[in-house]
C-alpha cells in the first residue's frame, strides 16, 4: 500500500479529478478549500490534518481557477488517515459533494511524490465568444500571436502576457481555444487574454478543459 | 400577481443578466444561490410563496437563525415554498438599479413582488432604512396605505419589533414574539384572503385575530400636546388591546438541514439553541426580558441534532447558543457528552455567554481539544460592584479576578472583557473603574503567564430598551459618551491592552429608534430618501441625513433619547404585551435606584407576569420543560379563542 507516516500516524494521499460547474463559478479559490473540506467530512472520510496550533486539513488544490470560470478536469490532492479503494472514494465524495462540484476520478499517489504545484505546467481553456465578427477576431488573434511583448498591468503590477500564452486559436462555432502557462509565478489568466483581444470578459465563461502535467518519466 | 412588466428586465432574464454581470461586482457569490441544502420547489406547482428577507448583506443574513428556522418550517409544508433574499451591497444595488433589475429570490430568481408574503427579520434597529430600500428594490409600495390587493403582504418579526411603532407605516403585520407556529396561521389567513376578493383592511382584520399578530393599520395613536402618547385607539372591533406576544410552549427540534454557503459568512457554523430565555434578570437586557419563559432542550436532543447537522452540512464548527450557557440545567452533562462524542472529529465547539465564575473555566477546559484557543470572553458589563448591583448583574470584583486567574492558569493568554458605558447613574469614576479593572486583570495575567497576557476591552454604550426596567431612563448625550470614551482611550493603551468602542453617532440612531413612536416612520422615510442605508456600517452611516430628516419632519431627536420618562407616562409600546407586568418592571427600576438586586428567578419567582398570562400553557407543559414554577391554581374557563391568553 502507498503509505507513509508522520508522528506515528498513517496518511494516504489521493489525487482527485473534479469539475467546477456553473453553480460554483463565483466561489473563489479559498472558499473552494472549505467546500472540499466539508465535502470530505460529509462523506465521513477521515481527513488528515496538519499538526500545530491551528490544524489545517491536508487538502491541496492544484491550480486556482479564476473567478467566473467553469472546469471539468481540475486536480486536488487530499490526504486521509485510512485507505479506501479509489472507486469507493469517487462514489462517496460524489454523493456528498455540493451542487457544482463533480468528482470524476481518484488515484492513490506515491508517498513523497511532488506536490501538484510542481507538476502542473499549463492549463487549457475553451471560451465561447458568440456574436463576434470572425474575420476581425481572427486578425486580432494573429496580431497578438505575432507580437513579441504584450505589456499589461494587473493589480498595479506591470507584466508581459505574451510568454504566458502557449496556444491561441479560433475554432467553430466561435470558440476560442487557449493554452496558458500555469507554473507558480507564471500563470496566465483567460480574462487577461480576452481583454488584450478587446473583448469584455464579464459576460464570457471560460471553461477549463484540462491541466497539463510535467512528464515525470 | 405577475408584475414583472414594471421593470425593464423580465423574470426569465434575471438569471441571464446575473450570468453576464456578476463578475463586475464584489463577492458575486452573494447573489447566486444554489448552495447545498437550499430548497427549490416547483414555482408553478406551488400555490403559496413566501420570500424570507434579512435586510442586510448575504453574509449577515445567512447567519440569522430565525430565518433558517422559518425556511425549514415553510419548505416542509406541502403547497408552500420559501426562498431567500438579502440586501445587495451598494455596488450591486447600483448595477441593478441602472439595469432596472428588480430584487429577486436566490433560489429561483423570481422578483420579490411576485411572492405572496415578504417576511422580514428585524432583530435590531439599524436595519430600518435597509428595509425601506429592500421594499423599493422589490417594487413593493413602501407605505402600507399605498398597497393594494396585488402587492405582497409585508410581515416583520424579531426583537426590535417589540416596539413596532417606528416601522408601523411600512409593515402590514408584525409578529410579536416567536414565529415557529404563528407563521403557518398567517399563511392560512393570507391565502384565504388572496383567493377571495376582500380589500387589504379585511386582511388586517383577519390577521388581527391571530395571537401575537399586530396589524398597525387597525390602530391609531393619539398624542398629547407635549408630544407624549395619550393612548392607542383600536379602530375596528377585531383589533385587540393589548397585543400579547406569541410563544411556543416547547422548543421544536433544532434545524439540521442547514444551507451550507459557498462563500465565507459571519457565523459559518451549525447554530444550536440549547435554551431560550434567561433567568438572570439583568436590567439592561431586552432579550432577557422578552424571551421568557426559559425553555430548555434536552442533552439528547442537542447531541442528536448536532450529529444530524454534521452529516447534512459538514460544518467544522458548532455554536451552542443561549443567553446564558452556564444556566442551562445540564450544562456539565451537555459539554461532557458533546466533547466525548465529537472529540475525534475536529469539531470546534463554541459555548458563548458563560458566567463569571471558576466553573466556566472548567467547562471550557473540557472543550479544550475542540475549541479554538482564542480569547476567553467575560462580560461584567460594569466595573464597580455598585454599578453591577444597579444593573442587576451582581458579581464581586474578587470573583472576577479569581476567574481571570483561573483562565490564565488554564492556558488562555487573552481575556476579552465586555463593558457598557452609560448605565443609569454612572459617574466618571465608574468609567475610570473600567480602565482600572482591565489593568488589574492584565496584572493577574502578567503574574500567571508573563508578557503574553492580553486584555481586550470591548466597551459599548448602553441604550435603554422597551420592555426592560430601564425603559424610562435617559440615554447619555453625545457629549457625555465622547467624554467617557476619551477617558478610556487615554487610559486603555499600552502593551497588552486593547480597547474597542462603539461609534457614539450610531448609538444615537439606536437610541432614537428603539424607543420611538409612530411619528418616527416619517423620519426613517426621509432619512432613507436622503441616502441613509447600511446604518450599521460605520463608513456608510449618514448622521447628517438623519438630522435633516428630523428637522424636515419637525421632531426633536433628544425627545426620544435624553428625556427621563415618568413611570406613569404612556409609552409608545405599552399596547404590546411582552407578558411582563408593568408593576414588575417599575418595581425593578425603583429597586435599581436603591441598588437592590434580584436573585436568579429559578431560586425565587418574582411574578414577572409570564405565569399568570400563560398559565394554561404551563399547565399543559409541566415539569422541566419550563424553568418557571408549576401552576397550581385551579383551571380557569377556557376563553373563546383557545390558546389566546385571556
Amino acid at each position: 500500500m502507498l503509505r507513509y507516516t508522520r508522528n506515528d500516524m498513517s496518511y494516504f494521499r489521493y489525487r482527485l479529478t473534479f469539475g467546477k460547474g456553473p453553480e460554483l463559478r463565483f466561489t473563489g479559490h479559498l472558499d473552494l478549500y472549505r467546500a472540499w473540506e466539508r465535502t470530505v467530512r460529509r462523506a465521513k472520510l477521515p481527513l488528515a490534518y496538519s499538526e500545530g496550533y491551528k490544524p489545517r486539513p491536508k487538502i491541496n488544490i492544484g491550480a486556482a481557477l479564476p473567478l467566473g470560470c467553469t472546469s471539468e478536469a481540475d486536480l486536488v490532492d487530499v490526504e486521509l488517515t485510512t485507505s479506501p479503494d479509489p472507486g469507493e472514494l469517487v462514489e462517496r465524495l460524489g454523493e456528498a459533494a455540493l451542487p457544482g462540484l463533480l468528482v470524476s476520478r481518484a488515484e492513490a499517489i506515491q508517498a513523497g511524490s511532488p506536490k501538484l504545484q510542481k507538476l502542473i505546467t499549463s492549463s487549457e481553456y475553451v471560451i465561447p465568444v458568440p456574436g463576434q465578427n470572425r474575420e476581425d477576431l481572427h486578425a486580432r488573434i494573429q496580431a497578438m500571436l505575432a507580437a513579441e511583448k504584450l505589456l499589461r498591468v494587473r493589480r498595479d503590477r506591470k507584466y508581459d502576457l505574451r510568454p504566458l500564452i502557449e496556444e491561441l486559436s479560433l475554432a467553430d462555432p466561435m470558440l476560442l481555444r487557449l493554452r496558458l502557462t500555469a507554473r507558480s509565478g507564471a500563470t496566465g489568466r483567460p480574462d487577461e487574454v480576452l481583454r488584450a483581444l478587446e473583448l469584455n470578459p464579464d459576460p464570457l465563461v471560460p471553461h477549463r478543459l484540462r491541466l497539463i502535467l510535467r512528464d515525470l518519466s | 400577481m405577475e408584475n414583472t412588466a414594471k421593470r425593464g428586465v423580465r423574470l426569465s432574464n434575471i438569471e441571464l443578466w446575473l450570468d453576464q454581470n456578476l463578475l463586475s461586482v464584489q463577492k458575486p457569490g452573494r447573489y447566486t444561490g444554489g448552495e447545498l441544502n437550499q430548497v427549490v420547489k416547483d414555482w408553478a406547482d406551488t400555490p403559496f410563496r413566501v420570500a424570507l428577507a434579512f435586510p442586510e448583506i448575504y453574509e449577515l443574513g445567512m447567519s440569522n437563525l430565525g430565518l433558517a428556522i422559518l425556511y425549514d418550517i415553510l419548505n416542509g409544508q406541502p403547497g408552500v415554498l420559501a426562498e431567500r433574499v438579502y440586501s445587495p451591497w451598494t455596488d450591486m444595488e447600483q448595477l441593478m438599479r441602472s439595469a432596472r433589475v428588480p430584487l429577486y429570490s436566490l433560489e429561483t430568481k423570481h422578483p420579490i413582488a411576485d411572492f405572496d408574503i415578504l417576511a422580514l427579520s428585524l432583530p435590531y434597529e439599524s436595519l430600518y432604512t435597509n428595509t425601506l430600500n429592500l421594499l423599493d428594490l422589490s417594487d413593493i409600495p413602501l407605505l402600507v396605505s399605498d398597497r393594494g390587493r396585488a402587492d405582497a403582504v409585508v410581515i416583520a418579526g424579531g426583537h426590535s419589533t417589540y416596539n413596532p411603532e417606528p416601522m408601523a407605516d411600512f409593515v402590514d403585520a408584525f409578529v410579536i414574539g416567536e414565529g415557529e407556529e404563528v407563521i403557518l396561521e398567517i399563511i392560512e389567513v393570507v391565502r384565504a384572503w388572496r383567493d377571495g376578493s376582500g380589500d387589504r383592511s379585511e386582511l388586517y382584520r383577519k390577521l388581527a385575530t391571530i395571537w401575537g399578530v399586530y396589524a398597525p393599520a387597525l390602530y391609531q395613536p393619539h398624542f398629547m400636546e407635549d408630544g407624549t402618547l395619550d393612548h392607542v385607539e383600536a379602530l375596528v372591533s377585531e383589533a385587540r388591546l393589548p397585543i400579547i406576544k406569541r410563544i411556543v410552549s416547547k422548543l421544536p427540534a433544532p434545524v439540521t438541514n442547514l444551507i451550507v454557503p459557498t462563500i465565507d459568512i459571519t457565523h459559518n457554523r451549525i447554530p444550536i439553541e440549547i435554551m431560550r430565555g434567561c433567568t438572570r434578570g439583568c436590567r439592561f437586557c431586552q432579550a432577557g426580558m422578552i424571551t421568557r419563559p426559559v425553555r430548555e432542550r434536552t442533552v439528547e436532543e442537542i447531541v442528536e441534532a448536532l450529529e444530524a447537522a454534521l452529516a447534512a452540512t459538514g460544518f467544522e464548527e458548532v455554536g451552542l447558543l443561549s443567553l446564558s450557557s452556564s444556566d442551562y440545567d445540564e450544562i456539565l452533562a451537555l459539554v461532557s457528552a458533546v466533547s466525548e462524542r465529537f472529540r475525534d472529529r475536529r469539531l470546534n465547539i463554541g459555548l458563548p455567554s458563560l458566567r463569571i465564575e471558576s466553573f466556566s473555566v472548567e467547562l471550557m477546559d473540557l472543550l479544550k481539544d475542540s475549541s479554538q484557543r482564542g480569547g476567553f470572553t467575560l462580560a461584567p458589563e460594569a466595573a464597580t460592584e455598585r454599578m453591577r448591583e444597579i444593573i442587576n448583574k451582581p458579581v464581586s470584583t474578587g470573583q472576577l479576578l479569581a476567574t481571570a486567574e483561573g483562565i490564565y492558569q488554564h492556558g488562555w493568554h487573552t481575556i476579552k472583557l465586555y463593558f457598557m458605558i452609560g448605565h443609569p447613574s454612572e459617574t466618571i469614576e465608574d468609567v475610570q473603574a473600567i480602565a482600572d479593572l482591565c489593568k488589574q486583570v492584565l496584572k493577574v495575567g502578567r503574574r500567571v503567564v508573563g508578557k503574553r497576557a492580553r486584555v481586550n476591552a470591548g466597551v459599548s454604550t448602553f441604550v435603554p430598551k422597551p420592555h426592560t426596567p430601564f425603559q424610562w431612563v435617559p440615554c447619555d448625550t453625545l457629549e457625555q459618551i465622547e467624554a467617557k470614551q476619551r477617558l478610556l482611550q487615554r487610559e486603555l493603551r499600552g502593551p497588552g491592552l486593547k480597547f474597542n468602542w462603539t461609534d457614539p453617532l450610531e448609538t444615537m440612531l439606536e437610541a432614537w429608534l428603539s424607543r420611538g413612536d409612530r411619528r418616527l416612520g416619517q423620519v426613517i422615510y426621509h432619512a432613507w430618501q436622503r441616502g441613509a442605508k447600511f446604518d450599521g456600517w460605520g463608513e456608510h452611516f449618514n448622521y447628517q441625513a438623519w438630522m435633516e430628516a428630523f428637522d424636515y419632519v419637525g421632531l426633536d431627536p433628544s425627545f426620544y433619547t435624553h428625556r427621563e420618562r415618568p413611570v406613569d407616562e404612556t409609552l409608545p409600546w405599552d399596547h404590546i404585551d411582552a407578558a411582563l407586568h408593568k408593576r414588575f418592571l417599575t418595581e425593578d427600576y425603583l429597586w435599581s435606584l436603591e441598588g437592590r438586586t434580584r436573585v436568579d428567578c429559578r431560586e425565587r419567582c418574582f411574578a414577572c407576569g409570564i405565569l399568570p398570562k400563560f398559565a394554561e400553557l404551563r399547565r399543559q407543559n409541566p415539569g422541566e420543560v419550563w424553568e418557571c414554577p408549576e401552576v397550581k391554581s385551579p383551571r380557569r374557563e377556557i376563553s373563546t379563542i383557545p390558546l389566546v391568553p385571556a
